[in-house]
């Protein structure tokens, strides 16, 4: 097999965050700020990723404007001619924050919001949050940015998609993402107070593709389905390993932001390996490349193609093996685990992420 | 299904690059990148935005000594794909 170069870099630089949201996808351990990989290390490991071919790449966390020297490596990524997107909360993007992005080469960001309204923004945030993010999303609009916005579903605001993409399109969004609760990390330990019912599920579909169809050409609306409602699983990553790869805020190299959730898999550091040697000879990245590794009924399934098996942090997380089907396909013999979880009784209460 | 654009141009936060390692042409975007055959390229750098479908499609007829007619199809159909994809608007 050839080996694939990747084209996209999530670059996680913190896990410190001012929000506290419950579907958090981040790991339950959370990184210190004394062990946050310092920016010399970052700028290093955008200078590999752009030799090993990545062109795209996220500044994630957490939230990375508490990372104090983003600036720099959003010059270095577009001095190694990387498209650069920023991925915040919108809490301290002010102006002045805003045109130096923008100097530095910023290309476009992407600010969450958690409703359509203040009292259920906060209450989801676990913070005094919404307000400021509009302010920073008009602030962006100001600068002449593209504004994306996402916002993640669940059970409390799913019912409010009218109203949300309203905001969006007063707000003048170029992009608007609509995700579905995908259930890692905090979210996962959440779930019963995040699942939508199948009824909120199906309308909210119709909903969005309304909306998406009204607003065509001027604000593109993307709706992430909620993948335990599905009958085959999302083709996971475009297949393991094969597109992209995560730098989290230690150093660790992951095919996939989850992929904590694997607990047999030990990943390599960008402070003891180049990135390149991590993408070619990492066991966590060589475990489930291509398809040698299927068990049935991937192995002789024609969908493999398509969907790749599924996900594996799914995979593991719900069925104690990472090389398992995904559970969410209606041909895997542990189908039963998800159908369980979506017959779990809800509960109001969850946890705050740390 | 989203309508198709009528005077189709590149979205603001789309970019076109040369890829570093093959020279390929990319359309860079916030969540990845999408390669441009040797044809979808030479249409997106015609979608200024004030070309119509049709202009496009003679501008390129052309350059390359076809028929419009014939190649109208194919850059109706490379837009209608790019703009689903919310590259072009």
């Amino acid at each position: 097999m050839t080996l694939p170069r990747p084209y996209g870099l999530l670059a996680e630089l913190t896990h410190r965050c001012p929000l506290s949201c419950p579907y958090c996808s981040n790991p339950l351990e959370l990184t210190a700020r004394e062990e946050e990989l310092p920016a010399e290390a970052w700028v290093r490991v955008l200078a590999q990723a752009a030799q090993l071919g990545v062109v795209q790449v996220g500044f994630s966390g957490g939230e990375p404007l508490l990372y104090r020297n983003l600036s720099r490596l959003i010059a270095t990524a577009r001095s190694e001619g990387m498209y650069s997107n920023l991925i915040t909360s919108g809490l301290g993007l002010d102006a002045g924050r805003v045109r130096e992005l923008r100097s530095e080469g910023l290309d476009a960001i992407q600010i969450s919001l958690q409703a359509d309204e203040a009292t259920l923004g906060d209450a989801v945030a676990g913070a005094s949050a919404h307000d400021r993010k509009l302010e920073a999303a008009r602030t962006v609009v100001a600068a002449g940015f593209p504004l994306g916005l996402n916002v993640v579903l669940h059970r409390r605001n799913i019912d409010r998609l009218d109203a949300i993409i309203a905001l969006a399109e007063s707000l003048g969004a170029v992009r608007l993402e609509l995700a579905n609760t995908q259930f890692y990390g905090w979210a996962f330990r959440n779930r019963a107070a995040l699942l939508p019912t199948l009824e909120q599920v199906r309308h909210a579909e119709q909903t969005a593709s309304h909306h998406a169809a009204r607003l065509a050409g001027r604000m593109q609306v993307i709706y992430v389905l909620p993948d335990y409602y599905e009958q085959r699983p999302k083709p996971c990553l475009h297949g393991w390993a094969s597109r992209s790869l995560t730098v989290n805020p230690r150093g660790d190299v992951l095919p996939c932001q989850a992929a904590n959730a694997i607990p047999d898999l030990t990943f390599d550091n960008v402070r003891t390996h180049s990135l390149g040697w991590i993408w070619r000879e990492s066991d966590a990245f060589n475990r489930f490349r291509g398809f040698e590794w299927m068990p049935e009924p991937c192995r002789s399934c024609p969908e493999r193609e398509r969907d790749f098996g599924g996900c594996r942090c799914q995979a593991a997380m719900l069925t104690g093996e990472a090389a398992n089907t995904d559970p969410v396909c209606e041909l895997s013999p542990n189908r039963a685990v998800v159908d369980a979880i979506l017959a779990e009784s809800m509960t109001d209460a969850w946890t705050y992420r740390g | 299904m989203p309508a198709d654009p009528s005077h189709p141009r590149l979205v603001a936060h789309a970019r076109r690059q040369l890829d570093r390692l093959t020279g390929a042409p990319l359309l860079l975007h916030p969540e990845g990148a999408v390669e441009l055959s040797e044809t979808a390229d030479a249409i997106v750098r015609l979608c200024n935005g004030t070309r119509t479908v049709e202009e496009i499609a003679a501008t390129l007829a052309a350059e390359y000594d076809a028929a419009p007619d014939a190649l109208h199809s194919d850059v109706r159909n490379c837009i209608t794909e790019l703009a689903a994809r919310g590259l072009l608007a």
